[in-house]
């Protein structure tokens, strides 16, 4: 206390501010604005601070992977939003070229060697899921992570490389992991740089084709 | 970085952790972890205390440092301690998550010796939370039902109103006491 504009009532008003005791809009505004009064309220802070000495014990080994694993590794935020206000008037051009893609003969392409590819999903709630694809064996596997429909269903979507159009891969487990065999014209959307997402859905899925409800989490196909 | 022999392993500890924290807000994952090494002990301990269960503070852990990446942009290590930073945060977010499950504490506040004792130990002072944990060793010297008070409020966030229902006494002496309380506490630690 070298501070001789502060009165214990200061202190103490500090001291509140700093453990919580009181939310005080004045005590608040008072630290905005007052330097004297917030380094007391630092100072308070740093002490309280000491209280946090560990326990004696220690966090579970393998929580610092759990950590790691949901920290973004993609850019997959960006242009989401651009991407599904597009997506309503692109999904009946793209019901046409899917339609055409199923009319197809079916060549099956040659088993592409290689790592499986993976996609780590995530949204404002940090990991949502994680997808690894086989090419070779068109077999996507799906670990959801953090994944919460609510009353509905998870629907995956990919968005292939150079189109900004969202196409169903159908309702997912959200719970659980899954795997899924795709299909011809599915496999020759995903391919490396891809990228997945998820919405929410009503159960069974969009009843449109196209994404009906928030998209909650993304993330682009790379190569291990 | 220079360091010179005169600093104490206190600030080296410090200055350690706040340019790990200046490193994650660049988005470095290798820094994250090695904030992880340096602090989750400490930060579970926090989040422990809150949730008193281990796998629901280990949960919180996973949203604290998730959020730690997200912030670290906003820790100034010019003006503040990141200890305080990382404590405060993890304290915060911790209770915001107990919250937003709808546990909110609300038990009755035994003005008991049932607490457990954080005294801090050799080892807490070795891995750089020295001069901090003097606090441990003054909350000691109030009556425990004055320092299971300032503790619950600061573990759990609970406002002067919250604690005058939970221990069933008036608010004006819940308050009276609490200040009372914190003045002691300022002499032994000045």
């Amino acid at each position: 206390m070298t501070d001789l504009s502060m009165t214990d009532d200061d202190d103490l008003t500090a001291a509140e501010l700093a453990l919580g005791l009181a939310a005080d809009p004045a005590a608040m505004a008072r630290r905005a604005a007052d330097p004297a009064f917030a380094d007391r309220v630092t100072w308070w802070e740093d002490r309280f601070a000491g209280l946090t000495a560990p326990l004696g014990n220690e966090p579970s080994g393998e929580l610092w992977q759990r950590i790691a694993a949901r920290l973004p590794v993609n850019d997959n935020t960006g242009g989401l939003l651009r991407w599904k206000v597009i997506s309503g008037g692109l999904a009946a051009v793209s019901a046409i070229a899917l339609f055409m893609l199923a009319q197809r003969p079916q060549i099956e392409l040659p088993p592409q060697p290689g790592a499986p590819a993976i996609a780590s999903l995530s949204g404002e709630k940090g990991s949502a899921l994680a997808i690894s694809y086989d090419s070779s064996a068109r077999r996507l596997t799906i670990a959801p992570v953090l994944l919460d429909p609510g009353k509905g269903d998870a629907e995956l979507w990919v968005i292939p490389v150079g189109s900004k159009d969202a196409i169903s891969l159908g309702v997912i487990d959200a719970h659980k992991p899954s795997s899924h065999q795709l299909n011809p014209a599915q496999a020759r959307l995903v391919a490396t740089g891809a990228t997945f997402a998820i919405s929410l859905e009503p159960t069974g899925g969009s009843p449109t084709g196209h994404t009906t409800g928030p998209i909650v989490a993304s993330g682009k196909l790379v190569e291990i | 970085m220079s360091i010179e022999s005169s600093q104490s392993p206190v600030s080296i500890e410090r200055a350690a952790l706040s340019a790990a924290l200046v490193r994650v807000a660049k988005q470095d994952r290798a820094a994250l972890q090695e904030v992880y090494r340096r602090t989750s002990r400490k930060l579970f301990g926090i989040c422990l205390r809150i949730f008193g269960e281990r796998a629901d503070a280990e949960d919180a852990m996973q949203e604290v440092y998730l959020t730690i990446w997200h912030r670290a942009g906003s820790f100034d290590p010019a003006r503040g301690n990141p200890i305080t930073w990382l404590a405060t945060l993890t304290r915060n977010r911790a209770i915001d998550i107990l919250r937003a499950s709808g546990r909110r504490p609300t038990a009755p506040i035994e003005l008991a010796d049932n607490i457990a004792d954080d005294t801090p130990d050799a080892e807490a002072v070795l891995i750089g939370l020295g001069d901090d944990a003097r606090i441990g060793t003054c909350i000691e010297t109030l009556a425990k039902s004055d320092a299971t008070m300032i503790r619950t409020a600061f573990f759990e966030g609970t406002t002067y109103a919250d604690l005058a229902t939970r221990i069933a006494l008036p608010l004006g002496t819940v308050k009276s006491r609490i200040r009372r309380a914190l003045l002691k506490l300022r002499e032994c630690l000045a």
